[in-house]
């Protein structure tokens, strides 16, 4: 017994290294799991308030940039308008005006428009934090979209802030299609090229040419279908492969993106607690 | 006391360097150095070794939390804070004697930039190959680990030729 005290002693700091280690390797693989990336990160004031502090300074010399920004956004959401009302008067032409206005529920998404604060682009597990939080009516599982397409996955929140894994995240899967044919396939991006992604599970039967356009798929309440996610840039298919290797290059360019809105989903109790039962 | 007090304002000189300016600059995303393990350089030498230990690891959480990668930073600095007084001991003949920050001064020119390449190394090596966590893009990690690296080493031996002149 002495002896082992003594051992223990003699050991004492390589014995704390090993523990400390140990410690720090559990933080790091429990880390790699996607719900926890985030969990402990900016989401908590103090770091974000640091972060909004100096995302107010930088913000002045972007506002030229900004103002284009939304002014192309703004011209978009115009010709929407129009290509609405047109839709509108021709079908308000074959039914009855008096109708209920009615969405189908898979429709029916509110959006909360933010602002990105900070953002890495740079790492394996990358990340955005946005100017909205809990108080704002955000929760962990929502939808991110920007100007161009999805942007990513609401991942942890705070009272005043979100923490959202971009669709340049490791852990993060995106259910998506074809828009020509709605044939699903996932998509999943590796480090470290900001623009481009894998499209996987694309099964070698299926017709898949550069420039097909890939959306969203819908399958889950995070997005609604259709959304753009990014354009076929390379496909190639070796001689016993079942599945092809497919590059889309992303809609979003992560690296100037500044405004985008977070989906908030009506009846998102309503459908988990019926897929849950 | 002065002592404690002059490494807490460098402390948090070289802390906020690293988290306003150095986390924030994409070098083709490849290279980031990282300066911050300065202040475990700086730490006193006559500190008991598993104060430096946990100093080491407090310092590394707090990276950790600024760049959400929970214990990568942690583990890199707790096995540098380890390593630190062995190479210490190493090139001096009594380390008993020895007392406040590990400088150019304290240590010849030679044994100090060989203590500080291993330390850096050492450092990077762990940070970026446990963000990895694979080695699967092997050569694109050690790339990563060889400039950032440099550059860290440069800016270290800047920090430290600035304060001997003032």
């Amino acid at each position: 017994m002495r002896n082992l005290l003594q051992l223990i002693l003699r050991y004492s700091n390589f014995l704390l290294l090993v523990g400390l280690e140990v410690v720090a390797f559990i933080l790091v693989v429990r880390g790699n799991r996607y719900q926890y990336v985030a969990a402990s990160g900016a989401a908590n004031g103090v770091v974000a308030s640091v972060q909004l502090v100096c995302d107010n300074i930088v913000s002045y010399f972007r506002l030229r940039s900004d103002n284009a920004q939304l002014l192309e956004e703004n011209a978009q959401l115009h010709a929407d308008i129009l290509t609405l009302q047109n839709s509108l008067e021709q079908t308000t032409q074959v039914t009855d005006s008096t109708d209920v206005p009615y969405t189908f529920a898979d429709r029916d998404y509110t959006f909360i428009p933010a602002r990105v604060i900070a953002y890495r682009t740079d790492r394996h597990h990358n990340y955005l934090t946005l100017n909205k939080g809990a108080r704002d009516g955000l929760t962990p599982d929502m939808g991110v979209i920007g100007k161009d397409g999805i942007v990513g996955v609401v991942q942890s929140v705070s009272s005043h802030f979100a923490v959202v894994a971009p669709v340049i995240h490791e852990g993060l899967y995106i259910s998506s299609m074809f828009r020509k044919n709605g044939y699903l396939a996932t998509l999943h991006w590796h480090m470290p090229d900001t623009r481009s992604a894998a499209l996987e599970d694309v099964a070698r039967h299926v017709d898949v040419e550069v420039g097909d356009t890939i959306v969203t798929s819908g399958m889950s309440a995070i997005f609604p279908a259709d959304l753009p996610v990014g354009i076929v840039s390379e496909v190639s298919l070796g001689e016993g492969d079942s599945y092809y290797d497919i590059g889309v290059t992303l809609a979003t360019d992560f690296r100037s993106l500044r405004h985008v809105h977070v989906l908030q989903y009506t009846h998102r109790a309503e459908l988990d607690s019926i897929t849950n039962r | 006391m002065t002592d404690w007090l002059k490494y807490i304002g460098l402390f948090l000189l070289v802390m906020f360097l690293q988290v306003m300016l150095l986390d924030n600059l994409h070098w083709l995303g490849l290279i980031h150095p990282f300066v911050y393990i300065w202040a475990i350089l700086l730490l006193p030498i006559e500190l008991p070794r598993w104060m430096q230990m946990f100093i080491g690891a407090a310092i590394g959480g707090l990276m950790d939390l600024n760049a959400h990668t929970p214990g990568v930073h942690m583990a890199a600095c707790v096995m540098i804070a380890y390593l630190r007084p062995l190479l210490v001991a190493s090139y001096v003949q009594d380390i008993q004697r020895m007392k406040g920050a590990i400088t150019i001064k304290t240590l010849s020119p030679g044994n100090y930039l060989q203590l500080l390449a291993i330390i850096v190394v050492v450092h990077h090596s762990l940070v970026f190959f446990l963000e990895a966590f694979t080695f699967r893009h092997f050569g694109y990690t050690l790339l990563q680990i060889l400039l950032s690296g440099v550059l860290s080493f440069a800016f270290i031996l800047m920090f430290e030729y600035l304060r001997k002149n003032t």
